[in-house]
């Protein structure tokens, strides 16, 4: 009995279930800077949609009408793709020579210099950015949604004591804004705690792709077979941590509701 | 331009088999998700426990996971079960295992909506079918299932959408078989041959966008038949909500 549990104690702690325990570090990063980028994106849409200019207003709807109508992967893949495209064609524009050009027999980059090499630090950061932007655009909605949720009334009476406008905006709107958006932006983070479980698309090596490695069937010449197919059991692992991590942001957004409530009229929630 | 017309008749086919997955795990996904909504309605314990720990499970993670979970379970099954049985070449099929885990994860969402269309159905009317001696399936099918499907009608197109968004992950996550290829799958292969994201993911959008509108329009016509009662029909929001 003491030897099966140090057996799998020393089996579990291997160094490549050990590098599996580490990558659960990209996911929490990931999670955590593209729902900060989501709520900077849904902020910056929710104005552009309440411009008092028409063309603000147009491409603040068609971010969040577009993106939204669009699957979220689908979106997530382009987004990394097409930005380090971007980037070696402006690379390319400047240190390419027309000869370099001709040479060059793949069809990307234009020329070899121009070649832009994605660790999996910068993959993180740029699959960050598109689910901030993915449910930026969600989250532009639930602002939106929000802002105009907040009674006339305090803006009216923030008005009679005489504050301006940016005033009105920054101490009375948005800040009372808060208490109506938390509701629809706990569900945003929801959908992008879901999300994070797509970063193995981008070739970064995320608890998914090491849950698959660890768990394919093992078999060594000199030993034979270790283990056969284990994959299901290291899935069923991660869909538990998926339904705690859930769980957990429950617990906590319903106690940031309860202190972002209070003085605020229970049906305000 | 002319490229642009050849790749849209290049996705055509592809665009076939998104929505093969999404038509056949609508009508199942929407009988289990209403057993799943009344389950948790329930007054049974067990039954109530039971379909309130499905729906959390399966809204509480990713369809990516549950896809990689499934395949993984009925891959382990393989050689003791399907093979000898002689039913792996469809058990294992992407065509049968992209519905099925469709299904059990739509089921989830959709039994939240009804779940929540069913606490909406005014009291009054299930007391006044009680005054009128209804026992207990005719209350369901004459006050309780009409309100119901009304209630959560906006909110399953949502849902319906969604779901067709969803069928971009199938064989993102199972084992394409020859040519049998969807949307996003085309889409990243003509993407590693000549690299050019922004015409073949448009592509691939812009037949997603087009469906997802398709959908809104028939489930409104759908909508606008069962609000014909009314005098002046709610709106229906032809675009998802941020809520799902």
């Amino acid at each position: 009995m003491s030897d099966d549990f140090a057996f799998w104690l020393s089996y579990l702690t291997n160094g490549k279930h050990l590098t599996w325990y580490a990558s659960f570090q990209f996911t929490i990063f990931a999670a955590a800077f593209g729902g900060t980028l989501a709520v900077i994106f849904g902020l910056i849409g929710a104005t552009l949609k309440n411009s008092r200019f028409l063309t603000l207003r147009v491409i603040g709807t068609i971010y969040s009408s577009i993106v939204r109508g669009v699957p979220d992967v689908l979106f997530f893949l382009f987004f990394p793709l097409a930005f380090e495209q971007g980037v070696e064609w402006l690379i390319a524009t400047q240190v390419c020579s027309p000869e370099m050009i001709a040479a060059q027999s793949a069809a990307w980059p234009p020329c070899k210099d121009a070649n832009w090499f994605l660790g999996t630090p910068e993959y993180l950061v740029l699959a960050s950015v598109s689910l901030g932007l993915v449910y930026g655009a969600f989250a532009t909605n639930v602002i939106h949604g929000a802002l105009r949720s907040v009674p006339q009334g305090q803006l009216e009476a923030a008005r009679a004591y005489g504050m301006s406008a940016n005033q009105v905006l920054w101490r009375v709107h948005i800040r009372q804004m808060w208490v109506y958006a938390l509701p629809g932006l706990s569900n945003v983070w929801m959908l992008i705690i879901k999300a994070t479980s797509l970063l193995s698309l981008l070739q970064i090596a995320d608890i998914v792709l090491w849950a698959d490695r660890l768990g394919a069937p093992n078999f060594l010449p000199a030993v034979g077979l270790v283990h056969a197919d284990w994959r299901w059991r290291y899935y069923l692992v991660l869909f538990v941590f998926y339904i705690l991590i859930t769980w957990i942001s429950e617990k906590g957004f319903d106690a940031i509701m309860r202190r972002a409530g209070r003085g605020i009229l229970s049906e305000a929630r | 331009m002319d490229r642009f017309i050849a790749e849209l008749g290049l996705f055509a086919p592809a665009a076939v088999f998104n929505i093969y997955f999404a038509l056949a795990s609508i009508p199942l996904g929407f009988v289990l998700a209403v057993f799943l909504a009344l389950g948790k309605a329930s007054d049974n314990r067990l039954i109530n426990r039971l379909s309130r720990g499905y729906i959390y499970a399966f809204r509480g993670s990713p369809l990516f996971i549950q896809f990689f979970m499934i395949y993984s379970l009925a891959l382990s099954f393989n050689v003791a079960v399907w093979k000898p049985m002689g039913m792996s070449w469809w058990v294992l099929h992407p065509l049968f295992i992209g519905p099925l885990v469709l299904v059990l994860n739509t089921a989830a969402y959709t039994a939240e909506i009804f779940y929540g269309a069913l606490r909406a159905v005014p009291r009054g009317e299930i007391e006044a079918a009680r005054a009128y001696g209804m026992n207990r399936v005719q209350q369901f099918r004459q006050v309780i299932w009409p309100n119901l499907i009304r209630l959560a009608w906006p909110a399953y197109t949502n849902e319906v959408v969604f779901l067709f968004h969803a069928t971009a992950i199938v064989y993102l996550a199972l084992p394409v078989i020859g040519q049998q290829k969807d949307l996003m799958i085309t889409a990243k292969e003509l993407f590693e041959r000549d690299y050019n994201a922004f015409l073949h993911f448009s592509v691939a959008a812009l037949y997603f966008l087009a469906v997802s509108l398709v959908v809104f329009f028939l489930f409104g016509l759908v909508y606008r038949r069962l609000m014909r009662h009314m005098p002046a029909i709610p709106r229906m929001r032809y675009a998802p909500t941020w809520w799902r």
